[in-house]
Parts: C-alpha cells; sequence; structure tokens
C-alpha cells in the first residue's frame, strides 16, 4: 500500500446558517408547500382541530386540574402539587374501582369476546329459519344503556324481579337473593347486564367475518381428520384474528368507558362495591364538588387505558409476526 | 391517475372560510336571547319533573306572566342530579339561569354562595315580610353566614306512611310504640305482608331514617344546634343505642323485611302502594302520589315511634329553595317572581295544585283540599307547635359531602352486617368533622 501525500484539505465551504435556517422557515411556511400538501392540510385541518379541542386541551387541563383542590366553582383554585395523587394511594374506596375496572375490562371483554364468538358460530351453519336469531342477538346493541340498566334492575328486584323468580319457579328459591344489594356479587351482575348489551355489535362482526373463511381449507381438515375442536382452534380462528383484533379493541374501550350502567344501578354501591375509576370519577368531581381530586381519578383511568392499549397492541403484533 | 391542486388562493379561501364558519358557530352559544323593548323573559330552572308539581309550577308561572306584561318565563326543567352538577357549572361560567331551584345545605347552595354566585335576598324578605311569615327552620336552611340567599318553597317532613285501610283488614292496629312495631311485625310475617317498606338502595334513603332516628333521640332543640350550629356529637351513647335498635335490632326482627340494600325508594314505594307492606318510610312530597295510588284507602303519616319514650318528632326540611343568580340578567323580574311565589294565588296552586305544603302559616281547610292533605299539612306545619314537633334533616345544613357518603355507606354496611353501630356513629362523627 503506497504511501500518498494527503491532499491539501479542501477550502472550508462557505457558512450558510443563515441559509439553512431561512430553508427551515421555508419547509414549515404552508406558502412553501406543495399543492397537494396544502389539500391535505385542508381536509386534515378540521380533524386536527377537533382532536385539539376535545381531546389534547381538555387532557392536558385534567392533568393541571389535578394539581389542584378545587369545587369546580369558586374562582380560586388551590395548587397542591401531588397531593392528590398521594390521596389517592391511602384511598379505599379507589383501589375497590380500580380492581372493578379491571374485573370490567379483562372478565367484560373475555366474556362479550367469548359469548359473541360462539352465537356467531351457532349462526353461521344454521339454515334460514335461524335468521330470526341474528337480530334477536343484535337487538340489545341498538337499547340505549341507560335503558338496558333500567330493565335489568327490573329483572334484579328482589321481590318482583324475572331472575328471582325463574329461580323460585324451577325449584332453585335457595339461589334467591337481592342481586344489587348483595357487595360480593353486586358488580358481576351489573356485568352480567353490560356483556348482553354489548355482544350485539360483536356477533355481527363475527358472523361477517366467518363468511369469508375458506371451506376448502375446512373440508381439508376434515380429510385429514381434524375434529370439531381442532377445525376451530387450526382453522377458524387463525381466518377470523383481524376480527379478533378488532372485536377485542372494540370492547376494550366499551369495558373502559363503562359508567352509566353501573350509575344507573347501583351509583356504586351498595357499600361503594360497584365503584368504577369513572364513576368514582364523577361522584368527587359533581356529586361531592371535589373536581382536583377528579381530575387525579381521571388521569389514572387514562395511563390504565394506556398501558392496556400499549400491552394489547404489542400482543398483537407478536401473535401476527408468528 | 388525476391529481389535484390546491392553489394558494384556494388554500386561503378554505382557510377563511372554515375559520369564519367557526367563529359564526360559536357566536349564539350559551346566550339569551335579547328580548325585544319593554319585555324581558325570566330563566328558571328547576327539578320538578313529577307530577302534579311539574304542572303546577307551570301555571305559577303562567300566572306570574299574566299578571306581568311583557314578562316571559323560560323554565329549564332538569333532573335532579343533573340540575346539581350542570347549575353550578353554568352558573360559575356565568351562562346560568336569574332563579335556580337548589337543594339547600352546606354542600349545596352553599358551594354557590361561597362562589358569590348568590345574591342576598335579606332586603327583598324584609319587604315581603318573609322573615315573619315563613317558618324559622325554612329560613335557617336558606341562610349562610346569617345572610338569607334562598326562598325555600315547602315544608317537607319525613316519616313513616300508613295503610289504615289495610291494617284494619286484617284487624291491626296503626303501631305507636316500638312494642307495638314488633309485634306487628310477628303478625306480618305470618300474613306474608312486609312491615314496613324501607330500602336503601338509593343514595339518599337513609338519610330519611337517620333523620328521624336523630329527631327521636335528641329531640327538635338539641338536633338543630347540632346541624346548623354543631354543637354536640354524632357518636352519643344514646345515638349508638338508637342506631342499634332501627338499623340492626329492628332489622333482624323483621320490620323492614327482606333486601333492604338491594331495594331502591321506589320500589319500596311500589311494595307500599302495590298493598305488599303495612307501611312506608317516606315523606310528605309524595302525599299527591300516593293518594291518586290508593284513592280508596285510608292513608296517613307519622313520626317513627319514640326509642325511649320521648315525644314523637317529624324530621322536616325544605328539599330545595329558590336562588337568585348574582349575575342574573333580570334581577328585578326575579324578585317580582320570587315574591309571587308566596303570593295568595300562587299559593292555591302550592296547595290545591302540587298538594305540597308552603312553609307558611295557612289553614288547609279554607283551600279545596281532601282529608289526607289536611292531615298532612297539619303535621307539616307543626300541628300548632312546630318547635316541638318539627325537627330537622341530618343532610341538611352544615352536612357536607363526607357526612352524606358516610350514611350511604355507613348504613347499607350496619344492614349488610360488616358494621357496628359504635363503629357508624363514629365514622359518622369524623366524616361531619372532615366536612366541616
Amino acid at each position: 500500500m503506497s504511501r500518498t501525500a494527503a491532499p491539501p484539505a479542501a477550502p472550508p465551504a462557505p457558512r450558510r446558517p443563515a441559509a439553512g435556517a431561512q430553508s427551515r422557515r421555508r419547509a414549515w411556511s404552508p406558502w412553501r408547500w406543495s399543492p397537494a400538501a396544502r389539500l391535505a392540510a385542508v381536509f386534515l385541518a378540521p380533524a386536527i382541530l377537533l382532536y385539539l379541542v376535545f381531546v389534547l386541551v381538555p387532557l392536558v387541563q385534567s392533568v393541571w386540574l389535578s394539581l389542584h383542590e378545587w369545587d369546580g366553582v369558586n374562582p380560586v383554585k388551590t395548587f397542591v402539587g401531588l397531593a392528590n395523587y398521594a390521596d389517592l394511594v391511602g384511598d379505599r374506596i379507589f383501589r375497590t374501582s380500580v380492581r372493578n375496572t379491571l374485573i370490567w375490562v379483562g372478565l367484560g371483554t373475555a366474556a362479550s369476546l367469548a359469548l359473541s364468538l360462539g352465537l356467531a358460530l351457532l349462526a353461521w351453519g344454521a339454515g334460514r329459519g335461524f335468521a330470526v336469531f341474528r337480530t334477536l342477538y343484535f337487538m340489545p346493541q341498538v337499547l340505549p344503556t341507560v335503558v338496558v340498566g333500567i330493565v335489568w334492575g327490573w329483572i334484579y328486584h328482589p321481590s318482583f324481579g324475572a331472575l328471582n323468580r325463574i329461580l323460585d319457579a324451577v325449584g332453585l328459591d335457595g339461589l334467591q337473593r337481592g342481586w344489587l344489594g348483595e357487595p360480593d356479587i353486586a358488580v358481576y351482575a351489573i356485568l352480567a347486564a353490560s356483556v348482553w348489551a354489548s355482544i350485539g355489535l360483536s356477533f355481527v362482526i363475527f358472523s361477517a367475518a366467518l363468511n369469508n373463511v375458506s371451506a376448502e381449507l375446512l373440508d381439508a381438515a376434515k380429510v385429514d381428520g381434524a375434529n370439531a375442536v381442532q377445525r376451530f382452534r387450526h382453522v377458524i380462528v387463525p381466518q377470523l384474528s383481524h376480527a379478533v383484533t378488532l372485536v377485542t379493541s372494540l370492547l376494550l374501550i366499551h369495558n373502559f368507558q363503562a359508567f352509566d350502567m353501573v350509575w344507573v344501578m347501583t351509583r356504586g354501591g351498595p357499600q361503594n362495591s360497584t365503584q368504577l375509576i369513572a364513576t368514582y370519577t364523577y361522584q368527587n368531581a359533581f356529586a361531592d364538588n371535589q373536581v382536583g381530586y377528579g381530575a387525579a381519578l381521571s388521569v389514572v383511568l387514562t395511563v390504565i387505558c394506556l398501558i392496556v392499549t400499549v400491552v394489547f397492541v404489542r400482543l398483537r403484533e407478536r401473535t401476527s409476526e408468528v | 391517475m388525476t391529481s389535484t391542486h390546491l392553489s394558494r388562493r384556494s388554500f386561503l379561501g378554505a382557510t377563511v372560510a372554515g375559520g369564519l364558519g367557526l367563529a359564526l358557530s360559536g357566536c349564539g352559544f350559551g346566550r339569551q336571547e335579547q328580548a325585544a323593548e319593554g319585555e324581558s323573559t325570566l330563566s328558571v330552572w328547576d327539578s320538578f319533573t313529577t307530577e302534579p308539581v311539574n304542572t303546577s309550577f307551570n301555571a305559577i308561572n303562567d300566572a306570574f306572566s299574566a299578571a306581568n306584561d311583557g314578562v316571559t318565563v323560560d323554565r329549564n326543567i332538569v333532573q335532579y342530579d343533573q340540575l346539581t352538577a350542570l347549575a353550578k357549572t353554568a352558573m360559575a361560567s356565568g351562562d346560568g339561569p336569574d332563579l335556580v331551584y337548589y337543594s339547600v345545605g352546606k354542600g349545596n347552595a352553599g358551594i354557590l354562595v361561597d362562589a358569590g354566585l348568590l345574591a342576598p335576598l335579606d332586603d327583598i324578605a324584609e319587604e315581603a315580610g318573609w322573615t315573619s311569615s315563613i317558618a324559622p327552620f325554612a329560613l335557617r336552611e336558606a341562610t349562610f353566614d346569617g345572610v338569607l340567599y334562598g326562598l325555600p318553597n315547602e315544608s317537607e317532613v319525613s316519616g313513616w306512611w300508613y295503610n289504615k285501610s289495610l291494617l284494619d283488614q286484617h284487624g291491626l292496629a296503626v303501631p305507636e310504640s316500638a312494642d307495638d312495631l314488633l309485634a306487628l311485625t310477628e303478625t306480618a310475617k305470618g300474613l306474608g305482608i312486609v312491615p314496613v317498606a324501607y330500602g336503601q338502595g338509593d343514595f339518599y334513603t337513609s338519610f330519611w331514617l337517620f333523620s328521624q332516628v336523630a329527631c327521636n333521640i335528641m329531640q327538635s332543640d338539641a338536633l338543630g344546634r347540632l346541624v346548623y350550629e354543631n354543637e354536640g356529637a354524632w357518636n352519643s351513647p344514646e345515638m349508638v343505642a338508637a342506631i342499634q335498635t332501627v338499623f340492626v335490632d329492628w332489622h333482624q326482627a323483621g320490620v323492614f323485611g327482606e333486601n333492604v340494600n338491594a331495594l331502591k325508594a321506589q320500589d319500596a314505594t311500589d311494595l307500599w302502594t302495590g298493598e305488599q307492606a303495612f307501611l312506608l318510610v317516606n315523606g310528605s312530597w309524595a302525599t299527591g302520589t300516593h293518594a291518586e295510588a290508593l284513592p280508596d284507602r285510608e292513608l296517613g303519616m307519622m313520626p317513627l315511634p319514640s326509642l325511649d319514650g320521648e315525644h314523637r318528632v317529624y324530621s322536616a326540611g325544605s328539599g330545595g329553595a329558590f336562588w337568585l343568580s348574582a349575575n342574573a340578567q333580570e334581577p328585578e323580574v326575579a324578585r317580582d317572581f320570587l315574591e309571587y311565589v308566596f303570593s295568595d294565588d300562587a299559593l292555591t296552586i302550592w296547595v290545591e295544585q302540587a298538594q305540597l305544603v308552603p312553609p307558611v302559616q295557612f289553614d288547609s281547610s279554607d283551600y279545596d283540599t281532601n282529608e289526607l292533605q289536611q292531615r298532612i299539612a297539619t303535621a307539616a306545619s307543626g300541628d300548632g307547635d312546630p318547635e316541638q314537633n318539627l325537627g330537622y334533616q341530618v343532610n341538611h345544613g352544615l352536612a357536607a359531602a363526607p357526612f352524606l357518603n358516610m350514611m350511604t355507606e355507613g348504613f347499607q354496611a350496619i344492614i349488610a352486617g360488616d358494621k357496628t353501630p359504635q363503629q357508624q356513629a363514629d365514622d359518622l362523627q369524623a366524616a361531619w368533622e372532615e366536612g366541616l
């Protein structure tokens, strides 16, 4: 390897910071954008504006409020730093509400998913005469949640309710109880009503997805000797993966948003045993005049939502890669 | 493939049009329409959602408009729960009504007073003679730091409704003492009828029963000093014993039937109006509803049977009051309206149509009322001795959110067997102090 003299250093390029900065400024000026970019901006602007006004700004305001003590009316808000968050740690009702929210999201999502998929599978192979069941299964979806809550409140009524009467009629009167009055079971009683109300849309999505399942693959699996469970597990479910993702996402959102059913049926009682983070937030912010504490609760709910969403998306991505 | 381009001019136009649209859409938000010259619109928000009070209040508004040329009442009816949240938010933002019908107490109207959102009514009270004509307990409920801010429209007493016809049918008498009640309970159980319909599924029903217990055991004067001046304590030995008797012993004896925590106020009322219960824990506000549901039965209301042999006292209070906004658009019209609320014309509507008992002295026999209304009116106006016969609602006065929540949660826990009366009394005292 020959050693050659290094070429003389090139004269330093003239520094043009001003020009660089100018070009960056130009890039941000809408007047310099291409016509296509401007068109995109016009179409995106309303959505961005709405998102800013109705999501981001309230979110930032909630975080700010959570650092204050405020009754929601008085013009003076007292800055208390993280005191509201510190109070959450010792708050027994908050712990109950977190536990119930996780039950609602975990058990509620799993139950709705399983039931709607099961019903869709039942309706899938049924003949024309069974089309009425598709309508029946979907009907709860069109009812307002408040109506569902009131009707299920009647069903659970300890004296006149259908549930206790049916139990009595079939000789299970020992199981009769005040379903919404016992702390250990009230949250599950309300969750059952919520699951009933939420399976309609999932059922329709799964029904549509099942129509796209390859009949050839199912026939091939049958020929290979796969039983019904194996065909479901290894042929049908993989072809429903996108529908499962969609339904799970929708159910997670639905269950995190749960509020009205509990508020209508028990208002968080008895003994605060059915409080969700959302109902406890409302109670603090609007009934008990503790807006700062309510805001701290809503921030916690947002954080839990974010964590669950990230975990779900990661799991979904990993499953897709496999 | 064709591409669409947006010229600079079009981009600018779209931006300006969008901005203009947004700006214009915001122009009318939250603003009241300007009344024409010589005309005014009084904005009133209330929660009179049930009949016959709803229709009766419309009649009062119409009569007021008819008596005042150019005045229109713009009424907004909102459910009680929603009104509590909605009105304070709206008033704090300056978009509230001229007059709002809002709950009394430190945790309700007291919040609005603290924020300077309500206007004092002392001068109009003097002028209109309210200080002498309105019952002292009602004025006390609407007074904060010695200043009158509200005008209560109703004297509400809570007690035990009884169906005398149903009791007679089974050869039973209205229970006047604790022993009578326990004897009735034994007979009622054999008949499959609930002795006293009571449900704690709603957050507020324990307020009624505990108020009755407190009136019974403390008597009117001492309870008034505790509720309004914080003189006394909720965890006295007498109070613990009274809670033990009513919420533990009576419950376990079957006085309130089963599933007390699962029944809501309406469920308990349904049991009673369906004649599946002899008595009902409720109040005078339901007179019209009960009379309509059981038109051919002899009904009545009584205070809680005496727990210690002392005088039996009704717990009394004002469900709500009219409050004048400090930012009212029509303050003078609002004051005229408040004066009209207890005029002779309006009193007739309150008594005869709404079937309520206004907190003013009146002779119910002068009005077109039935026997039941007259009996309830007599009880609710103190039966000649309001200071002795009318106590207080424990959820009014200085009661704040922690105390109210502890009543709801704690009495549910006692019924479920998860808490002792002593624990509940101590927790009530702690919650009371927290809310002060």
